[in-house]
């Protein structure tokens, strides 16, 4: 019998067999670039004392916050999921998406288009039952291939932001964690502002 | 709804509804000055206790008089939805006004730049009372007068 891997050890019993896990998310995505991340604790499953852990915990550097992109609330464009796959030495490599909806044309539309297209982003979203969840964290989110027809997808196009192949992600979406207790909803409502001045 | 309101409610059905839930937690933690430890797995007795604790109090005046006469610091009404945030070695903290405790209330203040310490103290329909530093009292020693003594030749 071979030694059992730490790292494969499960900590406790789930149970849905009474109510469903909650399903969907607040029509609005905080999109933040990782360049602007000043610091983060990523806190991971502690197998020798059997504790669960799988979260971050960042400020954003001195003056800067994420953006704030909405959709209406009776929509269902935003969104994120994650796919596993494996890498060629057999170790799971994830792939983070994230889905959003711009519409319309003018200057600010463009330029957040270009800047998503050229740079590398981490993108928060909530779900229903309050949980904030931190995409492309690692390795960061861009732009797939899009279409953006303002006649075509009411007025505008459904933008997925991914994992490049070339660098997806080690960790699963990050569970975000504030500074604060119980502040992830203020800090994800105040798009993970750092309002301090910078020296 | 009220927290009585709420308490009457079917169990399922605050639980099936993420804003009847929302609304648990925040009047949970309101009344047992924590969050249920495992909201969904423990759901039922935590429901239960919150509702044998309301209902025999008899209103949710009391259960909201109960919480504050607790808490040192209680923020006016109109700030239960607005975001408090300070600034503290530089990273913000910030807290929905409704899920505010004391400590966060007292850095709050103390970490608020000076020109706004008033503007957030205002804030509040109860503040702790300063603390009354007494100042050591030096004891006078009154002089008596020396009594004049007669010689007795």
């Amino acid at each position: 019998m071979a030694i059992e891997n730490i790292c494969a050890k499960l900590f406790k019993d789930l149970d849905s067999s009474c109510v469903a896990p909650v399903r969907g998310w607040y029509q609005q995505a905080v999109i933040f670039s990782l360049t602007d991340v000043d610091t983060s604790t990523v806190s991971l499953p502690d197998y020798t004392n059997n504790t669960c852990a799988y979260t971050v915990e960042f400020a954003l550097k001195c003056a800067t916050k994420g953006y704030r992109i909405s959709g209406i609330e009776a929509g269902t464009n935003f969104k994120g999921w994650f796919s596993k796959t494996r890498d060629a030495n057999g170790y799971p490599t994830y792939n983070h998406q994230v889905q959003l909806f711009l519409a319309g044309i003018d200057a600010d539309i463009h330029c957040a288009l270009s800047s998503l297209d050229k740079g590398r982003y981490a993108v928060a979203l909530q779900t229903k039952s309050g949980e904030i969840v931190i995409y492309g964290f690692g390795q960061g989110l861009a732009t797939g291939d899009y279409d953006y027809d303002i006649l075509e997808g009411g007025g505008g196009a459904v933008i997925t932001l991914t994992s490049l192949d070339t660098s997806p992600e080690s960790l699963l979406p990050l569970i975000y964690k504030s500074g604060t207790t119980n502040g992830e909803i203020a800090d994800f409502d105040s798009a993970f502002e750092n309002s301090n001045a910078c020296p | 709804m009220k927290i009585e309101d709420l308490v009457r409610t079917d169990a399922s059905q605050v639980k099936k509804n993420p804003e009847l839930m929302r609304l648990y937690k925040s009047y949970y933690k309101g009344v047992f000055h924590k969050e249920p430890n495992c909201a969904s797995c423990t759901f039922n007795s935590d429901f239960r206790k919150l509702k044998n604790y309301v209902l025999n109090l008899g209103s949710e005046n009391k259960v909201i008089i109960q919480k504050n006469n607790k808490m040192k610091y209680v923020l006016k009404k109109g700030y239960s939805s607005a975001i408090l945030s300070y600034n503290y070695k530089g990273a913000t903290y910030r807290l929905y006004g409704r899920d505010i405790d004391d400590a966060f209330a007292e850095a709050f203040i103390e970490h608020a730049p000076k020109e706004q310490i008033e503007e957030r103290k205002a804030m509040f329909e109860k503040l702790p009372k300063p603390e009354v530093i007494k100042a050591p009292v030096e004891e006078v020693k009154e002089e008596k007068p020396k009594k004049k003594t007669s010689k007795k030749k």
